[in-house]
């Protein structure tokens, strides 16, 4: 059986019923998702909130999956202090795509987990050969095609069939991830209708549920254990302690 | 909202995505609905059955939630008798 995750919800949005909603979709886990400047100006608030979203979602048995996204243009030297001072107080960290520069950085820094891409972003070889080294995870949004204006909802149509294409060429189906980016309740679909709609993007069927179960799922586990010290760096994992021989 | 909105907005949601084209491989018609329950059974075609769901997906507002998807339209009113614990009252004929 598919367990399925919504990586990237507003944690705002996530309330009691919002959770419920959630898991009457189908979904079993949800990624809580501050925003990385709101996160930057009080960190034990965006805290408490995801301490008091994973109570709740535990209530309604929901996974919650804490996240910051960097969700605005913000350079390197900030970038750089907000994962040195945060990275191990939340399971993922997603930079949006928004300029080359934070791209290129994005993908070649080991302590982001996601790039979330956006109708204007642009991933290069070089980019895609460090998302691939890492293990990163490369996330397309729902919201972007639910947009009132028909024409923007065409183009990032257009932009996501083509990012599939090229994950397709270079075999990385796998890492790719698809959310909702739900800001309010109401953005929230069920899964199965969210594969149908990435489907038509060109993917398998099949591929297109792994975006939002299983490729997702490895994602959170990955980062989950790293975070655990189960994996203390990359290519290394303890698998048990040995007894003592003395 | 009753039976011909809802049909309506439908087809509006499905048109906005793929155009007169796709709206020919999926003619979704709701078939039956009970407003009170917030309940509704729509027939599509088998082939556009992702075709639909991907309009649902992509359409602002939140139309329909797809709760089961069933072969014939006995089926369709056991699982809403088993949704409502109740009889949904599905003609055989429709």
């Amino acid at each position: 059986m598919r367990h399925f995750i919504d990586l990237l919800v507003s944690a705002e949005a996530l309330t009691r019923e919002s959770l419920r909603l959630l898991r009457e979709l189908g979904f079993s886990g949800v990624g809580a998702s501050v925003s990385a400047r709101r996160f930057v100006s009080n960190p034990a608030a965006s805290l408490e909130t995801f301490r008091s979203v994973k109570a709740v979602g535990e209530a309604e048995g929901v996974d919650v999956v804490t996240r910051i996204t960097v969700d605005e243009l913000m350079g390197e030297g900030p970038l750089k202090t907000l994962l040195r001072k945060f990275r191990g107080r939340v399971e993922v960290i997603s930079v949006c795509a928004f300029d080359r520069r934070l791209t290129a950085f994005a993908c070649r820094d080991a302590r982001v987990d996601v790039i979330t891409l956006l109708p204007s972003s642009r991933l290069l070889k070089g980019d895609l050969a460090y998302i691939q080294e890492y293990g990163k995870a490369v996330e397309m949004l729902a919201t972007p095609l639910q947009a009132e204006d028909p024409l923007s909802s065409a183009r990032a149509l257009a932009y996501y069939s083509g990012v599939v294409k090229l994950l397709e060429r270079k075999k990385m189906v796998q890492a790719l991830i698809f959310s909702s980016g739900a800001a309010d309740p109401s953005a929230l679909r069920d899964p199965r209708s969210m594969a149908s709609l990435l489907s038509l993007m060109g993917l398998r069927y099949e591929d297109a549920l792994d975006a939002v179960s299983v490729n997702v799922a490895r994602l959170v586990a990955e980062c989950r254990d790293k975070l655990a010290g189960v994996v203390p760096v990359r290519g290394v994992r303890i698998v048990g302690v040995g007894a003592d021989d003395r | 909202m009753n039976a011909e909105l809802l049909e309506s907005k439908l087809v509006a949601a499905v048109m906005r995505l793929s155009g007169v084209i796709g709206l020919a491989k999926v003619e979704p018609a709701v078939v039956y609905m009970r407003a009170d329950k917030g309940l509704a059974v729509v027939r599509v075609k088998r082939e556009g059955l992702r075709l639909f769901r991907a309009a649902l997906a992509a359409h602002k507002e939140p139309l329909a939630r797809v709760v089961k998807v069933a072969g014939t339209l006995r089926k369709a009113r056991a699982i809403c008798s088993s949704l409502y614990g109740e009889s949904a009252g599905l003609s055989e004929g429709a």
